[in-house]
């Protein structure tokens, strides 16, 4: 829906160029950026796609004539996002999580900190005035600057991204590499004349605006948070691209299909070997292999080492069968029915009892045919004969063991 | 030329040459290993007429694990000749092609463009840049191979404004480059062939220099082209290449048989190179590492210093959309040599194994520094519309950030870089071994610990380098010393031993010197087998080297 919106914006801002809209269009919906994120639950996508939308929507009726509906549109928008707001600040721990998220680097430690130690090496070789000139708040400004200007660095753009498996493709950039020598000819056609100069305006605002999110969340780049300024650069591309004809055609096209290809291999064949743990890959099977076994015991523990929180993903597998099972939250989900998640110094079993010890192969050690869980936390050592069942990963490396209680023994640890 | 041009180019080189040759010998506070293995291969050569390990004047000088491009340790030997084989004998080669360096970028920007601001302005961003200085004032092969071409260009460009008659010389220096510094071996021929391309025209009616040009450069190359197929040309290339880089080899196959069609397409080491290099050469265009924190004076997220000053940022965008946009006037042939310059520069690092590596991209001065002074060139040119006043203030404001600008860099470079990496310029090795070659005698052994480091022994250097730069040790001596073992890139000779300190049993030693960090001489294990003489801290205040003996 998002493409569609795009497509008919630029269809009213640029009526007679063709060629640009299918440019820009076919920038938009083949680049790994919008290809990867529109395919997760990322709410800043989300918002992109609806902007379009809604701003696709608002020109239509401003183009038409009907200029009191563009207002009706506007303002439900100005409303729709007045409520989300409002109940954001309603929300517990807004205050923090804005400022941690969106406004992270004005409470970035390393910054204060960086400004203390260059002022107390001042201090150390005796030049306490040199010291306070050129290391105070005002540093704050050049942190900020440099910071900006980092969001311009085209190795982020067309070659390394930010690295986050959960916002991209590790090994390559959000736009792929093919058409970074369309980036140099759309830059030099956008300042050269061949855009309106409101038009020029008008895009050189949306990118700072765009970048803005990424510049203030604190992370040097986010590749999730400057998703806005994908269509700006959609529109830079697809006028280079445009100008391409003949054999430059021909080669751009055939180098285009061969990125293509390559990236697309990468993404399906290699990425999930790569990106596998910061997916949490296996945490599906363990749900389902803890609802196979769970009413079979009387406890079910989990150590957790592998996912940050892995009761929220338990539930969403265990609730998805239909069956609502109770859970408890502080400050995490720590507790589904007769599962037990992390809490080691807790764990307690009397005699009789039949528990079943889910653990990460962090957490154990294997001695030839036994198992040792390393119970540090809760003073004692587990010794168990064999698991009964495990969740791999890709390449069949254990991630979690399963080991029934009555195969184990008990040591406490002085 | 006006012979104001002339005073103002005086002006800067003797800024620049005061910013290069200040305090050489105590700044960096140190020796670092390379140059005292270059100073004491040149001083060999000097009285011996080999290097240390005995070959006879060496087209390559081997280094621990390691060959070096010769030209460097050749200019070195009258430099230690004149001043002795001391930390200024052995910087101010590179000190003086720093200088040096500056008047052949103004002569060169002059004769590119015609225009004295922008040439003067580029010489200045060159003399007062943090990154040239920074590398003038170590021996650092790379200043002068930078000279080299930077020479060979100007030469050239003279050339065809006087029918060819400097090619042989312009050939000459660009060999003499390739001779100099490993990057140059892959940016000259690349820039070389660039050249051809785009002054094809005036080339194609100077055939008779052209040939001329290719057998002197022919002559002087030819050694070198014998030399990369030796142990001694290859060596370097081997070990720093990009695909040796630790972050690449998890995706790299070990083998590509046994792959299907499709895999041999798309999932092949090329391919996988290709992409991690483009990662690497994109990081080159990164305002954060030219303008903010490129010379890494200080410590990560901490206020630092660019390749640039941070107040060049403005003429330096605006001359790189002055010469992309096509507004300036200029020539459209001379702007496209500064485009394939500021492309290539960055080439020969990228395809190496370090990231963002300051000394291996100096091939690219003086492009960068051209877009500054071109993008002065425009804001002058704006300003020349306005009121007097605005310009006078225009003047002053410049001068003012720029002399700013300059004592912020100063104050890191001399006061707050030492504080933090005394240790990684081998701080107190100097003093360590000297107090070794006053004391060896008294004792059946010396053992100098090569590691060491404030958290932890996670430095290694090689002292038997500094025992033999500070004694002068006698250069026929040494490589007749049948005392002496090679392992690594250690040596032992004499009573000298260099091997890490196991104290546990290295205490039970009798008679010995022992020098090491406190990791291999922790003070409270010493009571009873050992004596601490000296301690030597390093400029941080932590305790850098321990000397120890032990009981006769």
């Amino acid at each position: 829906m998002g493409l569609i919106a795009f497509y008919g914006i630029m269809r009213l801002i640029w009526p007679g160029d063709k060629s640009l809209r299918l440019w820009a269009i076919l920038v938009f919906a083949i680049n790994p950026w919008l290809v990867f994120l529109s395919r997760t639950v990322s709410a800043v996508t989300l918002q992109l796609h609806f902007l379009l939308i809604v701003l696709w929507v608002i020109l239509i009726f401003y183009k038409r004539g009907i200029r009191w509906l563009a207002i009706i549109v506007a303002s439900l928008m100005v409303i729709f996002y007045g409520s989300v707001a409002f109940v954001y600040v309603r929300a517990p721990a807004a205050k923090t999580d804005f400022t941690r998220n969106y406004l992270g680097f004005f409470s970035d430690l390393a910054i204060q900190n960086g400004i203390d130690r260059l002022r107390g090496e001042s201090e150390q070789s005796g030049d306490r005035l040199v010291g306070k000139l050129f290391f105070n708040k005002s540093y704050y400004m050049v942190a900020l600057a440099e910071k900006s200007l980092e969001q311009l660095k085209p190795q982020l753009y067309f070659a390394a991204g930010e690295g986050n498996p959960l916002h991209g493709l590790s090994e390559f950039g959000p736009i792929l590499i093919v058409f970074l020598p369309l980036l140099l000819i759309g830059l030099q056609s956008f300042f050269g004349g061949s855009f309106g100069s409101k038009r020029k305006i008008l895009m050189t605002t949306l990118f700072f605006l765009a970048v803005i999110p990424s510049i203030l969340g604190g992370t040097s780049f986010n590749q999730e948070k400057t998703i806005f300024v994908f269509p700006l650069l959609a529109i830079l591309l697809g006028n280079a691209a445009k100008n391409l004809k003949g054999r430059w055609l021909v080669v751009f096209l055939l180098f285009l299909v061969f990125n293509m290809a390559y990236v697309l291999y990468d993404a399906i064949v290699k990425e999930p070997y790569r990106a596998q743990y910061a997916w949490e890959f296996g945490t599906k099977s363990l749900a389902a292999k803890i609802a196979r076994y769970k009413d079979k015991y009387d406890k079910v523990f989990i150590a957790d080492k592998y996912s940050p929180d892995v009761g929220v993903q338990l539930l969403f597998y265990l609730n998805s069968a239909r069956v609502y099972y109770p859970f408890s939250y502080r400050p995490w989900v720590d507790q589904i029915d007769n599962i037990t998640i992390g809490q080691v110094d807790r764990w307690q079993v009397t005699d009789g009892e039949k528990v079943l010890f889910v653990v990460t192969s962090s957490r154990q050690v294997s001695v030839s045919d036994t198992w040792v869980l390393d119970m540090k936390d809760n003073r004692q050592k587990i010794i168990c004969s064999s698991p009964i069942e495990q969740v791999v990963d890709l390449r069949n490396i254990p991630i979690y063991l399963f080991f029934d209680s009555t195969n184990c023994t008990r040591e406490a640890l002085p | 030329m006006k012979a104001s041009f002339f005073i103002c180019l005086g002006m800067i080189v003797v800024l620049g040459g005061i910013l290069r040759f200040w305090r050489l010998s105590e700044y960096p506070v140190a020796l670092s290993a390379d140059e005292v293995s270059i100073g004491y291969s040149s001083f060999s050569v000097l009285k011996t007429a080999h290097d240390e390990y005995g070959s006879f004047l060496p087209l390559a000088f081997r280094s621990a694990g390691d060959y070096k491009p010769p030209v460097l340790g050749y200019l070195m030997v009258p430099s230690i000749a004149i001043f002795g084989l001391n930390e200024f004998g052995v910087r101010f080669p590179i000190a003086l092609a720093g200088s040096v360096a500056i008047i052949f970028v103004g002569l060169l920007t002059y004769e590119l463009f015609g225009n004295k601001l922008i040439s003067l302005v580029t010489t200045l961003s060159v003399a007062i840049s943090p990154w040239h200085i920074k590398f003038s004032r170590g021996s650092f092969e790379a200043v002068l191979a930078s000279l080299f071409l930077i020479a060979g260009v100007w030469t050239f460009l003279l050339g065809l404004r006087y029918r060819g008659k400097l090619f042989w010389l312009s050939g000459i220096l660009m060999a003499l480059a390739m001779w100099t510094y490993h990057a140059e071996r892959l940016m000259v021929p690349l820039f070389a062939t660039a050249l051809f391309v785009i002054f094809h025209k005036e080339i194609g009616k100077l055939k008779r220099a052209v040939l001329v040009m290719a057998i002197a450069t022919g002559v002087v190359l030819a050694p070198l082209v014998y030399l990369l197929t030796t142990q001694g040309g290859t060596a370097r290339f081997s070990s720093v290449f990009i695909g040796r880089d630790v972050a690449i080899q998890s995706e790299l196959h070990k083998t590509e048989k046994n792959q299907n069609a499709i895999q041999t397409l798309l999932d092949n080491n090329a391919l996988t190179l290709f992409n991690f290099w483009s990662k690497r050469y994109l990081n080159y265009w990164d305002l954060g590492f030219i303008f903010f924190n490129g010379m890494g004076l200080t410590g990560p997220g901490e206020p630092d210093v660019g390749l640039f000053h941070l107040v060049e940022i403005v003429p330096f965008l605006i001359g790189l959309a002055v010469l992309l946009l096509g507004r300036s006037g200029l020539d459209r042939r001379r702007k496209r040599l500064v485009v394939v310059w500021l492309l290539l520069g960055p080439l020969a690092a990228s395809l190496a194994n370090n990231d963002q590596h300051p000394l291996r991209s100096l091939t690219a001065i003086p492009a960068p520094q051209i877009l500054v002074g071109i993008g002065v060139f425009w804001l002058w040119g704006w300003f020349r519309t306005k009121t007097k006043l605005a310009r006078r203030v225009f003047v002053a404001v410049s001068a003012g950030l720029m002399v700013s600008a300059l004592l912020y860099y100063l104050d890191l470079y001399y006061n707050h870089a030492p504080i933090r990496f005394s240790e990684f310029d081998g701080y107190g090795l100097k003093q360590a071994a000297i107090y070794a070659i006053q004391n060896h005698n008294l004792f059946k052994e010396v053992v100098f610990d090569p590691t060491f480091g404030t958290l932890g022994p996670f430095t290694e250097s090689l002292p038997h380098l500094y025992i033999l730069f500070y004694s002068q040790y006698d250069p026929w001596r040494y490589q007749r010393d049948l005392r002496r073992i090679e392992y690594g890139g250690s040596s032992n000779f004499a009573n000298f031993n260099f091997r890490p300190i196991y104290w546990p049993k290295d205490r039970y030693l009798k008679d010995r010197l022992f020098i090491g960090s406190p990791w291999s001489l922790p003070k409270n294990d010493l009571l009873g087998f050992g004596q601490i003489l000296q301690t030597i801290p390093f400029k941080n205040g932590a305790s850098g080297f321990v000397i120890v003996r032990t009981s006769e």
